[in-house]
């Protein structure tokens, strides 16, 4: 008991002295890599989350925004990742080592599922509609608007890893290796995701031109 | 059209979905400031099983798997540990961080104590070391642990002294017992037998001239009843007499019909009588 005490005690030491630490040096955290800053997250050292929130959440936020054209949406999805994050932590089943790609999968799986649900719950194709009644400009940027939300369609009707490609690569300019990260899988198997999924959007796309006046 | 420049076009196209509005800054101060509340929430849920996972983890990593020697090292530190502690708790003062320990240690040895004398005398001491600590720090305003130490010294006191009255009257009746036993008159083995017929003659005082039998008396009446020793189953033969000739009539149909348990106890018990009842009808005819 005395042993486990002693313990328990360097380490209730160990963590206070890294948080009075954090709190003196809070401008050498923006500094720590993301291992680090999972390592003090484990303990729910508040300044680690802050900054691992500072440091993602815009990009996770785009992420959404650039499949589901819906910045309340981008919200959602944004606030429910990092839910889901603090949650897995608690269970100590939180990332291991990588935690971007951990968040980008979050978040993937999380727009994946407001696909799967009705469109009257999920809110996706009301978007479409504020686009075209919120923003009023020029003509060619009505038409501009009216393509993206199309091709944000023709987006959805793609398979989800083949999506997921298509956004990490070519709306958030990842690179391959980066890709092949976030979805664990190798490079290969991301450059023939990415070739398929670029058929069957020209696919789409040349059907959808066909189906218009 | 190739594939590539099919993609090309496609990927051209794409980029025009890379446009993302900026986040409104009071909605993403919001989510940070929710992230941040849900954490402190969660943080204070787990606080116990973070221990528990931190202190698991500890013995898990690979480079503290303990073996059987650092487990033995361990618990050789441990009862170094403990043994240090006790000592140093048992010269603890009131005032002392140990001292709580040191009554508590006291507790336990008395409750382990099963012998009443030495249970007795473990409270003596703890009395009289009651009665040093208070002679100790008398100097020092000690407050409501004057009450407490003092309360225990009573308490300790007490329960000595009913140890040893309780044990006292056990050595009184130890005594009496002994003394009765050495002074009682040891009866011979041949009277043993007689020990009852006596209470039965004790119990008939008219019969007796002496309504008081003293020991002097049993001792004369002795050889009367060793002598014939027959004589002293006269009482019973002369009521067994009436029923063995009932018996003699009847023995023929109680042995062919009766239960044979039965048969047979009464028939041993009843040969006996019978060989004596016939030899005294002989003496009668």
């Amino acid at each position: 008991m005395l042993l486990c005490g002693r313990l328990l005690s360097s380490d209730y030491l160990e963590t206070v002295s890294i948080g009075q630490f954090l709190r003196l040096n809070s401008v050498s955290l923006e500094h720590k890599t993301d291992f680090e800053l999972l390592a003090e997250a484990k303990y729910f050292n508040h300044n680690a989350l802050a900054m691992i929130y500072d440091r993602y959440s815009t990009a996770l936020y785009q992420y959404a925004y650039r499949q589901t054209g819906s910045q309340r949406i981008a919200e959602d999805c944004v606030a429910e990742t990092f839910s889901r994050f603090l949650h897995a932590l608690k269970r100590n089943k939180g990332p291991r080592k990588a935690l971007r790609p951990y968040l980008y999968r979050i978040a993937h799986n999380w727009i994946t599922d407001q696909y799967r649900k009705p469109s009257t719950e999920n809110g996706l194709d009301e978007n479409l509609e504020i686009i075209k009644d919120d923003k009023p400009g020029t003509e060619s940027q009505i038409i501009e608007h009216e393509t993206a939300a199309r091709l944000r369609e023709h987006l959805q009707k793609l398979k989800p890893d083949q999506r997921q490609v298509m956004v990490l690569k070519h709306l958030d300019g990842m690179s391959n290796a980066e890709v092949a990260e976030i979805m664990e899988r190798n490079v290969g198997s991301v450059k023939a995701l990415n070739s398929r999924a670029l058929n069957n959007l020209r696919k789409f796309i040349q059907q959808d031109e066909q189906d218009q006046p | 059209m190739s594939s590539k420049t099919e993609h090309k076009e496609t990927i051209k196209e794409l980029e025009s979905l890379r446009e993302a509005p900026d986040r409104d800054p009071v909605q993403a101060a919001r989510g940070r400031a929710q992230f941040l509340l849900e954490a402190k929430q969660i943080s204070e849920e787990t606080v116990s099983i973070s221990l528990i996972q931190r202190l698991s983890s500890v013995f898990q990593a690979p480079q503290l798997r303990m073996s059987t020697l650092t487990i033995a090292i361990i618990l050789s530190l441990l009862l170094v540990s403990f043994t240090t502690s006790a000592t140093a708790a048992s010269q603890a003062l009131p005032n002392q961080f140990l001292y709580p320990y040191k009554i508590w240690l006291e507790n336990q040895r008395l409750a382990l104590t099963i012998n009443p004398q030495k249970e007795a005398e473990l409270h003596l001491i703890y009395a009289q070391e009651r009665l040093a600590e208070l002679d100790a720090i008398q100097d020092e305003d000690l407050g409501t642990q004057f009450d407490q130490i003092l309360e225990n010294f009573l308490y300790h006191l007490n329960a000595a002294e009913e140890i040893f009255s309780e044990h006292q009257e056990y050595v009184e009746q130890e005594e009496i017992i002994n003394r009765l036993e050495t002074q009682a008159p040891q009866p011979s083995p041949e009277f043993e037998s007689e020990s009852d017929e006596e209470e039965e003659h004790e119990e008939e005082p008219e019969e007796t001239p002496e309504p008081d039998f003293s020991d002097e008396d049993d001792r004369e009446d002795e050889p009367d009843y060793s002598d014939d020793p027959d004589e002293t189953d006269t009482p019973d033969g002369d009521d067994s007499g009436d029923d063995n000739t009932v018996n003699n009539d009847g023995s023929d149909t109680d042995n062919g019909e009766g239960d044979p348990d039965n048969d047979d106890t009464n028939d041993d018990s009843n040969d006996d009588d019978n060989h004596d009842d016939n030899e005294e009808n002989d003496d009668d005819d």
